[in-house]
Formats: structure tokens, sequence, C-alpha cells
């Protein structure tokens, strides 16, 4: 234990001997395990608070498509599809999406029954009636409207339409309800221009989960112009979203990671005439080769796991801290609009690990193998040169 | 002049006392070829026989590329001999495995290399200590040896120093110094005067004769007539293009 102590200790002091060199390179191998580790964060998170969100949502979503288009949906639809065995529920569903000009930001306006009494998540109470909402954090912050303030909309004929915000969601709920706002179904029929026999599209509930894509091929078969959406796609289609997008990032970087697979193997093989010399010198006074290797291997694993663990607070800090503000645009897409939110940090430690062992692992083994060459050398070659 | 002719007097009947003739190193027909079958191929010694004795202060006497720096290699285990065979102590050491070898190296003989070869960033102090760094010896011993030796050798003063701010001669006393720290029971010398003025030469050459006295086994490579002109050397080994010419005994 002594002797490894020691070993440790000159590994140390020979890394502050030629600190300028392996400053540089802790600098390259951290910038890459950031990028990469900011990209794993990113799409994780994004992917888990999908996930999340997918939870409580319907097992079912019926739309009308016309023209290739979501277009609405009629009622009567409801009661053509109640009909088909194993359906629990069909309720419609009033929501779309709102350009505020004023902020630059895209709101989800979603209509609720009266019967809803109070929600999770929620400060203030759930809209009773026409001229309340309940607002997401983000639209309360972009539009300076807190609980008791006014919101003021736009609807389809021009007309602004003033809501008392009566609630706000709390900030646990950013990805569920950042862009959301609240209000009577009815007033949402009126701020779109729907027309009374129509919804957005319908939540069909199943008794039997695992019947759900036969029910959905039913509604098909009944309803031609329609497109149920069943929750299991999906996440797949988030999946694969996310996944294209990462591995598209992961492309455009694949040339970063190649040259610092260069960098660090012509830093690590190409052994200074100094380094040589060190290593002779201690073989003549009395080194074995497995003190050399064992010294290397320190000084693999410390400029590595430095580098390594710097890069992943980094990672986490740019993702968890400053909203991936590098990698966003390119993940996001239209989505990195206001208002913004944070993600909750979710830390894959098996993508962690995996990472560990494609950048910590090479690195070492770069860093022992041109050693070894000299190691077991007779230290009267090396001295001479 | 009457306390120098003394002293070797001294010597010869302490040596005596100390039974002289057991042997420390026995090379029997040892040849070394640098980069055998290729074109640059050397051969730096050929069929070298030669008996040292512990306690003995033996000199390798020759003028550039005789070979005695090769010798002096592969008696000190820096390298295998292409032919023959090295005895230590009674043990063949041509054919041990390579961390056998290193255990004698650092067991068996302390190095002073031509060029010193301490490391440079590095400290005095550390740079004694380092050949027992790969030991179990707890660091507070290897501090307190080496600070030992450094006072001796009238160093210890610039302990913190780092080599490469240090003259010739102080440099010099720190590779003595990292050559005594693990005890050994020769100290080998490749040319120490090379680099040095006539007062730091004798200097060097007084603190060899000390170690000897205290019965260390002392050889030196040396084409320096200061060195191997002194009366106090048992065994001269004079060597040519790779050959012992002549070995003097005294």
């Amino acid at each position: 234990m002594e002797r490894h102590k020691k070993i440790l200790e000159y590994t140390l002091s020979s890394l502050f001997r030629r600190r300028y060199k392996n400053l540089a390179l802790i600098a390259v191998f951290g910038i890459v395990v950031t990028v990469l580790s900011s990209i794993l964060f990113l799409t994780h998170s994004l992917k888990s608070e999908a996930l999340y969100v997918l939870d409580g949502s319907p097992e079912l979503i019926v739309q009308k498509v016309s023209g290739g288009r979501n277009d609405l949906i009629p009622l009567d639809y409801m009661r053509r599809i109640q009909v088909i065995p194993g359906i629990g529920h069909v309720v419609p569903r009033y929501w779309g999406y709102y350009y505020d000009s004023l902020t630059g930001g895209n709101y989800t306006i979603l209509g609720i029954d009266q019967d809803v009494k109070e929600l999770k998540l929620l400060d203030g109470r759930v809209p009773t009636g026409n001229g309340e909402c309940a607002l997401g954090k983000g639209v309360s912050d972009a539009r300076f409207a807190g609980i008791g303030g006014e919101l003021v909309l736009t609807d389809s004929r021009g007309m602004a339409v003033s809501s008392r915000v009566v609630g706000v969601f709390t900030s646990e709920s950013d990805l569920l309800a950042n862009d959301l706002i609240l209000i009577n179904k009815d007033e949402v029929r009126s701020l779109f221009g729907m027309p009374p026999d129509k919804a957005t599209d319908l939540d069909v509930g199943v008794y039997n989960t695992s019947e759900v894509s036969n029910i959905a091929q039913k509604i098909k078969r009944l309803l031609p112009d329609t497109r149920p959406i069943t929750k299991n796609e999906i996440i797949r289609t988030y999946d694969t979203v996310f996944n294209w997008r990462s591995g598209m990032i992961l492309t455009m970087f694949f040339g970063a990671i190649i040259a610092f697979c260069i960098l660090a193997w012509d830093k690590a093989t190409g052994l200074s005439a100094d380094e040589k010399q060190e290593i002779g010198i201690l073989k003549a006074i009395g080194w074995e080769t497995s003190d050399i290797l064992e010294m290397k291997f320190w000084e693999g694993v410390i400029i590595s796991l430095t580098a390594f663990l710097t890069g992943i607070i980094i990672a986490y800090a740019h993702v968890y801290f400053f909203g991936a503000f590098l990698l966003a645009p390119a993940l996001m897409g239209w989505s990195v609009l206001f208002p913004p939110f944070r993600l909750m940090p979710y830390l894959d430690l098996y993508q962690i690990t995996v990472l560990l062992f494609l950048t910590v692992i090479p690195y070492v083994a770069s860093t022992i193998i041109p050693a070894w060459k000299s190691a077991i050398t007779d230290p009267d070659v090396i001295m001479r040169g | 002049m009457r306390d120098e002719t003394s002293k070797q007097k001294g010597m010869a009947i302490h040596n005596e006392a100390r039974g002289f003739m057991d042997t420390l190193i026995v090379t029997e027909n040892v040849s070394k070829v640098f980069n055998p079958g290729m074109p640059d191929e050397m051969k730096a010694i050929t069929d070298v026989s030669l008996e040292i004795n512990k306690g003995e202060f033996v000199v390798l006497k020759g003028p550039s590329g005789s070979g005695k720096t090769s010798l002096l290699g592969l008696i000190g285990c820096m390298s295998r001999p292409t032919a023959g065979r090295i005895l230590i102590n009674g043990r063949d050491v041509a054919k041990l495995p390579e961390r056998f070898l290193t255990m004698i190296r650092r067991k068996e003989f302390g190095f002073i290399f031509q060029q010193f070869n301490l490391i440079k960033g590095v400290s005095v102090l550390e740079n004694v200590m380092l050949p027992l760094f790969p030991t179990d010896a707890m660091i507070s011993d290897i501090k307190n040896r080496a600070e030992g030796i450094l006072e001796k050798l009238n160093i210890l003063h610039k302990k913190d120093f780092k080599v490469q701010r240090l003259s010739g001669g102080e440099q010099q006393r720190v590779a003595i110094s990292r050559a005594l720290i693990n005890e050994p029971e020769a100290v080998l010398a490749d040319e120490p005067t090379a680099h040095l003025d006539t007062k730091l030469s004798e200097d060097l050459i007084r603190i060899m004769q000390e170690l000897n006295q205290e019965g260390k086994t002392i050889i030196i490579a040396s084409h320096d007539p200061l060195v191997y002109e002194k009366p106090f050397i048992n065994k001269l080994v004079e060597m040519r293009d790779g050959i012992v010419k002549e070995v003097t005994a005294r």
C-alpha cells in the first residue's frame, strides 16, 4: 500500500511538472465530453419529460383528417364510436394553439369542464365559468399576469377577450403546463370560432389497454376520415424524433470525436525524449516495469477522469441551468420559442457509464501502451538514446 | 604526504582483515553486441572475464569506445550480455527475469551516471528518495535516510532546490546521494569526472575513497588519469576495443 501511495505521489508531481500540456489535454478532452454528455442529458431529459407527460394522457385520441391535415371532429362521431365493444368513455376535447404576437409565444389553450374542481400543481383555483382562466407559469411570466390579473386574448373575429387569472400552475409542472391557458370550454369554442357541433378531437378510453390497437383499427374502419392515435404511437414518435435528432448532432460532432482521438493518440503515443529518458532513469535506479506502468496508469486515470468529470459537470450546468443554449435550437427545433421552460434534471447512469468507458478507458490505454514499450526496454538502451 | 601513505597502508591492512577474497562479481566470457543483425551492429565488448572482490576499488580504464561503459552497464544489471555469464554474489544474473534484475539493481548497486541523470523539475530530496519509492518503506524513513546522506555530503541545505538550479559539483553530490540511498554493496560510476574541473574531480574521488573505506565496493569506468592513477586503487582493468588488455592488481 505504501508503495502505491508513493508511486501515486510521484505521478501527481510528474503531472504538475508538465502542467501546461496536461491542462491542454484536459481542456480538449473535457470539451468533447461536455458536448457528448450535453446531447445525452438533453435528449434523455426531453424524452423523460415527454414520457412523464404522456403517462397521464389518453390511451386513444381520435382526430378528424381532411386533406391530410387535422380538422375539427363532428360530435356525432362520439355516438358512433361509443357502440364499439371495449370502449369505456368518449369525451370531446376543446383545445388549440394561440400565437401571441405580443410576446412571440405559442400557447396551448385548453377548455375544461366546470365540474373539474381542482388540479394538482395549480396555485389558486380552477376557472369555474366564463371570464376566468388559469395560466401556465411561462404564460404568467410572459404576460405579467399573476393571480388576480387580467389576460387579454384576441378571438377569431379579432375581438379582444379578457379573462381574470384565478390560478397559475406551479413551476414543477413546467413541461406539462408551462405554455398552457385553461379556460371554460365554451370560451375555447368562441375564441377559435368552433361550430357548436364540433370539437378539436375525442378522448377515447378503453377498458382493456391491451386492446387499444384493435379498437383503433375498428374506429379507422368505421370512420375512414379519422386518425386514431394511440399513446404507444406517440411514445414511438418521440423516441424516433429524439434519436434521429441526437443522431444528427452526433454525426455532426463525430468529426470532433475523431479529432480528439487523433490528438489523444498523438499526445500519448509520442513519448517525448524527456519522458523516455525519465523512464530509463527510473528503471536504472531500481523501478520495475510494473512500477513504471502503474505510474502511467495513474497518469492516464487522473487526466481522463478529471476531464470526464469536468465535462459532465459543465454539461449538467449547460443543460439544466443554462437551458442547453448551444444545442437546443438543433435538438428542440420549433419548440424553442417562448415561453421557455426548465428541464427537470435526469441522469441516466447507464449512459454516463457508457460514455466513461468510451472515453476514459481508451485514453488510459493509449497512455500505458507507448510507455510499456519504453518500460520493457533495458535502461541502458533508453539512456543511450 | 606522510598522512597519505599512512592512509593507504591502513587501507591495505583493513582490506586484508575483511577477508578480501569474497568475490562479489564474476564475468565469464561476456560479450555484448548492440543491434545484432542490423546494419548498425556494434560489438561493444568481446569475451571479457573478470573478477571483482568485495571491498575493492576497481577502475575500468580505456579510451572512448573501449567498452568500459558497456561492461559497467552489464555488471550493474542495466542490460543483458549477448553471450557469457555474470555472477553477482554467486548468482547468474544474465538469464534472470527483468523483475529480479531490477531487484538486484536496487539492492546491490548504486549507480552514478556520466550525465548524472537527475530528473529535472524534481527537488534534490525527491531525486535522492526516488530509488526507494517503489518499496514498502515508509516515506518518513526514506526522507530521514535521504537527509542524512545529503548532510554527510554537505548538500542538505539545498534539499528543496530543483536540481537544474544546482552547479555541476552539487549535482554530482546529489547523484552520489541517490546512489547511496538504498545502502548498496557496490557503487558504480560511469565517467564521473567527465564534466568536472580538477578540484571537483578530486572531491569526487575523495568521496569514493571514503565510501570504499566504509566497506563499499567501488567500480569506476574512466579514462581520466586523475582517477586511474590514484594509488589506493586495488584493481586497474585496462580495456581497448571491447577487450580486456590487462588487469593490474595492486
